[in-house]
């Protein structure tokens, strides 16, 4: 409830924002597929395509069209180093239009159980490199948290809420930016190793220095340990 | 065309991981009071709480029970009964101190053959014994302890180098019992 609250304050935080701004609206699935091994690794393999559906100005100019973005493929390797924390390092290769982008990626996690939800923040950097392009350097923190809505623990066959929250800075060249990203979602725990979550992924950028852009996408997560 | 590709490709593994799923079966619900036996609803209102009782069903490989969970006197309170409203133990969080002296120092020291460092998450006491001896306890009735007290308690715990969580079960003199690795649930969907 409480985090149901927070969610609709951000919106109306930013909705003065959005007047001239920008805005896509699209799909955004994703599979997770997580491998553990002994020594407390563990493997991530993450892809996600992008697909866009309309655009256009608030208010104004609306165009609607499918069109394919994006895919991102990565992988990330994680050591515990802690009861509950880990530490990451990764690679992420992105495809869009003719554009090879690569990404490399550090994350540090530490989950905390306050009560009967989760917690979790995530600190990463990443830097992400294209041809002909000067590399852009991110600094990102992300909480996130989710709770069954029945009982006391999200256990199979049960839906849940999570809700995450992340601010990113971003550096290229002699420029900032920050993106804020709001993005609940509704979960179905088929088994604790395997997860489907859809929701709404809001992004919105630029408004430090221009119109702001948003983003709409339908989020779609499957989330599989192997 | 490579675009095409990729999202074939998107949709074939889409396919072929769903035949990766791991059947765990554990689960846990709330439940309505006028679904609770008779002889169970007796004992908690017997109890006198005065802040509201949840009512949970438990359901794991080794059974199913029904669970009552409150807080009292700023203590949090477990009540097991099976599925029948039979008493089957009551559990409460308590501070560290509230363990006898002597009890402490025996916990103390088996923790510390154990673990090169530890920290406490939790410490609960529980009382098993007949429905009639635990209700005259906790309710101060009588302070002589015809049941079988047991302490629970969760350490975060460093053993050859890994912190972990652990539950550890001492009798009431301090005197271990039995230790278990805690298994976190699944949280690769907070952190990626």
């Amino acid at each position: 409830m409480n985090s149901c609250l927070i969610v609709i304050c951000l919106l109306f935080i930013y909705s003065p924002i959005l007047s001239q701004s920008s805005y896509r609206v699209g799909f955004l699935p994703s599979i997770n597929i997580n491998k553990g091994f002994s020594n407390d690794w563990k493997l991530n393999f993450k892809i996600e395509s992008r697909q866009q559906t309309q655009e256009g100005i608030f208010r104004e100019v609306n165009n609607t069209n499918f069109e394919y973005l994006l895919t991102d493929l990565s992988v990330i390797a994680a050591k515990k180093v802690g009861a509950k924390n880990s530490l990451a390092g990764g690679y992420l290769i992105r495809w869009e239009g003719d554009q090879i982008i690569h990404r490399l990626i550090q994350q540090f996690t530490l989950v905390s159980l306050p009560g009967s939800f989760r917690l979790a923040h995530r600190i990463s950097t990443d830097q992400t490199f294209a041809s002909e392009e000067v590399a852009e350097l991110r600094f990102r923190y992300r909480i996130t948290t989710d709770f069954p809505l029945n009982g006391q623990s999200v256990d199979p066959q049960e839906l849940y809420l999570k809700i995450n929250h992340e601010y990113l800075n971003a550096f290229q060249s002699s420029d900032y930016d920050l993106e804020v990203r709001v993005v609940p979602l509704l979960g179905y725990a088929i088994t604790d190793n395997n997860k489907i979550e859809v929701g709404l992924d809001y992004r919105i950028n630029s408004f430090l220095n221009a119109s702001s852009r948003n983003s709409f996408w339908v989020s779609i997560n499957w989330y599989i340990k192997i | 065309m490579i675009k095409y590709r990729l999202f074939a490709s998107f949709v074939s593994i889409l396919v072929v991981v769903n035949s990766y799923g791991q059947t765990k079966y554990e689960k846990e619900s709330r439940l309505k009071r006028n679904n609770i036996p008779l002889q169970a609803k007796a004992f908690i209102d017997s109890l006198g709480f005065d802040k509201k009782v949840k009512w949970y069903f438990e359901e794991s490989l080794i059974g199913k029970s029904i669970e009552a969970k409150t807080n009292f006197n700023k203590e949090k309170y477990s009540i097991e009964f099976d599925t029948a409203g039979i008493l089957q133990d009551v559990e409460i969080e308590i501070d560290w101190h509230k363990v006898p002296i002597e009890t402490q120092k025996n916990i103390s020291n088996y923790l510390a053959t154990v673990f090169s460092n530890y920290q406490f998450i939790k410490i609960q006491v529980q009382f098993t014994g007949k429905p009639q001896d635990l209700l005259q306890y906790l309710k101060k009735i009588t302070i002589e302890k015809t049941f079988t007290t047991r302490y629970e308690i969760v350490v975060k715990g460093k053993k050859q180098g890994k912190r972990d969580w652990y539950e550890i079960t001492f009798s009431e003199a301090g005197n271990f019992e039995s230790i278990s690795k805690i298994i976190f649930r699944n949280t690769d969907n907070l952190e990626y």
